[in-house]
C-alpha cells in the first residue's frame, strides 16, 4: 500500500503543472491588444462609475467582482480609477469561471458605443 | 531517514521522477499541438507556406511513422547507453525539428523537419522512453506509481499545452509559436541529466539502475525470445487495438458528431474531457497495476471500452451523452500504458525493456495509422462511420480476449542472470 503522502505529492505535481500552464496562458492573454473578458475586482468603485467607463460589462459576480470585456489600455484605466484587480482571461477559462457573456448586468452598457481609449 | 526516504524514494529518485514527468509533459503536450498548425502553416495567411493541407497531413503522417519506427531504435540505444542520453539526444532533435520547420520552404523540407526530425525526437524524448526509464531505474515497489504519474503528467501536457499552443499562435504567429516550443523542448537535455545513473547515490545503484532480472544476455537474444513468445505477440495485438481506437476517435469523432448535428463546441469539450479524465485514468491505472494482475487490468480496460462505445452508439446521441462518452473514454485512454510497460518488464526483465516496449509501441502506431486511414476510407465509401465504430467495439472485445492467456511471469527458457549496469 502506498503512503497517502505519496499520492498527495503526486497531486501536488499535477496541480503545480496545471497552475503553471494556466498562469502562462493568462499572462499571454494579457499581452494581446484585442478585447478579452477580464476579471475585475473593484470594491472601492461605485457601480455607476464602473459602468460609465464604456467597456461592455458581461457579468456581475458576487460583490465587487465583474466580468468586463477590456483591452490592455482599458485595464490600465480601470486600475488607475481604483480597481484593485483587472486581469484578462482566455475565453475558455473565462467561461469556465462563470463568464457567460449572455446576462449583462446592465443592458445599456452593451448598447453603448464602444469607447476605445 | 528523511521524509522522502520514508516514502521509499531518495531525493535523487524524486528529482528523477519529477524531471521525467516534466519531459513527458512537454514532449507529449507539444506534439499534441501540431494540429493547431494546420491552417496557419498550410493556408493562405501572410506567414503561411500555402502548400495545402495535404502536404501538411503527409508531414504529420511521416512524423507518426518516424515516431513509431524510431521508438524501438531509441529503446535499443537507451538499453545500451542509458535512457538519459537518448532523451537528451531526442530533445535536441525535437527542438531542431521545431526550429527548422519555420525555415522550410516547400513540402519536402517541411516533411524532413516537422515530420522526420520531430518524429525521431519524440522517439527519444517522448513519454515512452521516460516510462521505460522509470521501469528500469526505480525500485520495484515504486515503479507502478511512477508509471501512473508519468502517464498522468503526459496526459496533462496534452490537456494543457494545446490551448497554450493556440495562445502562442494567436500572439506570435505560427513560426513564433514553434520557436517558443523549440526553446521549451531545448530544456529536455538538462532535465535528462536527472536520469543519469551518476545522479543517484551509490547505495541506490544496484537496486535501481541495474536491471533486476533478464533472461537474455544480448539484445539479439532478447528480441529472439520476445518474438518467439506467444504472450509478447498477444500484447502487441492488444496495443495495436489501443492505437487504432485512440487515433480513430481523435481524428474522426469531431466530424462524426458534426454529421449527427452535435455542435463543434460540444465536440471540442468532449475531446477536452478525454484529456482531463485521461490524467485520472493514467494515474489510477498505474496504481491498480501494482495491486492486480496486469493482464486482467488490460482485459477490464478493453471490455470497458467496448461497453462505453456500445452505449454511445446505442443510446440517443445528445450533448450530455457526448460529454459522458468523452469522460469515460478519457478514463480508459492511456490507462493501457502502465500495465503494458509492466507486463513487458515482468516477461523479459528490465534490461531490454526500452527496446521491447518500443516494438509494442510500434504496433500501437501501426494501429493508429490504420484507425485514421480506415475511418477516412470507409467514410468515403459508405458515407458513414458506423462500420468503423462497430469494428472498434469488436476490436475491443478481441483485445480483451487476447490478454486473457498472457503468461504474466518471467520468460521461461532461461534462469535470471545478472546483467551489467546500463551506465
Amino acid at each position: 500500500m502506498l503512503p497517502r503522502r505519496l499520492h498527495l505529492l503526486s497531486l501536488s505535481l499535477i496541480l503545480f503543472l496545471t497552475a503553471a500552464a494556466v498562469a502562462a496562458w493568462i499572462a499571454l492573454a494579457s499581452l494581446r491588444d484585442d478585447p478579452l473578458p477580464s476579471l475585475v475586482w473593484a470594491p472601492d468603485m461605485p457601480d455607476e462609475a464602473l459602468l460609465a467607463l464604456g467597456p461592455p460589462v458581461l457579468n456581475r459576480l458576487s460583490g465587487s467582482w465583474w466580468w468586463i470585456e477590456t483591452t490592455p489600455l482599458e485595464r490600465d484605466k480601470l486600475r488607475a480609477l481604483g480597481a484593485r484587480m483587472a486581469v484578462a482571461m482566455p475565453q475558455p477559462i473565462a467561461r469556465m469561471a462563470g463568464c457567460s457573456g449572455e446576462l449583462p448586468v446592465d443592458p445599456d452598457s452593451l448598447r453603448r458605443p464602444r469607447q476605445l481609449p | 531517514m528523511n521524509k522522502s526516504e520514508s516514502l521509499g524514494l531518495s531525493r535523487a529518485l524524486w528529482i528523477l521522477v519529477v524531471c521525467g514527468c516534466l519531459i513527458g509533459f512537454l514532449a507529449f503536450g507539444i506534439r499534441s499541438s501540431f494540429g493547431l498548425f494546420v491552417d496557419p502553416v498550410s493556408g493562405n495567411g501572410a506567414d503561411a507556406f500555402g502548400f495545402g493541407r495535404e502536404a501538411f497531413a503527409f508531414a504529420l503522417a511521416i512524423q507518426n511513422l518516424a515516431w513509431g519506427v524510431g521508438q524501438p531504435l531509441a529503446g535499443a540505444i537507451a538499453d545500451r547507453y542509458g535512457p538519459w542520453r537518448v532523451i537528451a539526444g531526442g530533445g535536441v532533435l525535437f527542438s531542431l525539428g521545431l526550429l527548422t520547420m519555420t525555415m522550410a520552404s516547400d513540402p519536402t523540407s517541411f516533411t524532413l523537419t516537422a515530420g522526420i526530425l520531430v518524429g525521431l525526437g519524440m522517439s527519444g524524448a517522448g513519454h515512452n522512453t521516460v516510462l521505460a526509464a522509470f521501469g528500469q531505474l526505480l525500485p520495484p515497489e515504486r515503479r507502478a506509481w511512477a508509471l501512473g504519474l508519468g502517464t498522468a503528467t503526459a496526459s496533462l501536457g496534452q490537456f494543457l499545452v494545446v490551448p497554450l499552443g493556440q495562445a502562442f499562435i494567436e500572439g506570435y504567429g505560427w513560426a513564433g509559436a514553434a520557436v517558443i516550443m523549440a526553446i521549451a523542448v531545448a530544456s529536455t537535455p538538462l532535465l535528462a541529466l536527472a536520469l543519469r545513473p551518476r545522479s543517484l547515490k551509490a547505495g541506490e545503484t544496484p537496486k535501481a539502475v541495474t536491471p533486476t532480472t533478464s533472461t537474455a544476455p544480448t539484445l539479439n537474444v532478447a528480441l529472439g525470445q520476445a518474438f518467439g513468445y506467444n504472450s509478447y505477440w498477444l500484447l502487441l495485438s492488444g496495443f495495436f487495438v489501443c492505437g487504432f481506437q485512440l487515433a480513430f476517435i481523435t481524428v474522426h469523432l469531431p466530424p462524426y458528431l458534426n454529421d449527427q448535428g452535435i455542435s463543434a463546441s460540444t465536440a471540442s469539450w468532449a475531446i477536452a474531457l478525454i484529456g482531463l479524465f485521461n490524467v485520472i485514468g493514467g494515474y489510477a491505472s498505474g496504481m491498480l497495476s501494482s495491486r492486480m494482475p496486469r493482464r486482467m487490468l488490460l482485459v477490464y480496460i478493453y471490455l470497458a471500452r467496448a461497453i462505453v462505445t456500445t452505449a454511445f452508439l446505442v443510446l440517443p446521441l445528445t450533448n450530455a451523452s457526448t460529454l459522458v462518452f468523452g469522460a469515460f473514454m478519457g478514463l480508459l485512454w492511456l490507462s493501457t500504458v502502465p500495465p503494458t510497460v509492466q507486463l513487458v518488464g515482468v516477461m523479459f526483465g528490465n534490461r531490454f525493456l526500452s527496446t521491447l516496449f518500443g516494438f509494442v509501441f510500434l504496433s500501437h502506431q501501426v494501429g493508429a495509422f490504420v484507425g485514421v486511414w480506415a475511418g477516412g476510407l470507409l467514410f468515403a465509401r459508405l458515407g458513414s462511420y458506423d462500420l468503423v465504430w462497430w469494428g472498434s467495439v469488436g476490436l475491443s472485445i478481441f483485445a480483451a480476449l487476447v490478454h486473457l492467456p498472457i503468461r504474466e511471469k518471467l520468460y521461461p527458457r532461461a534462469a535470471p542472470t545478472p546483467t551489467p549496469s546500463v551506465a
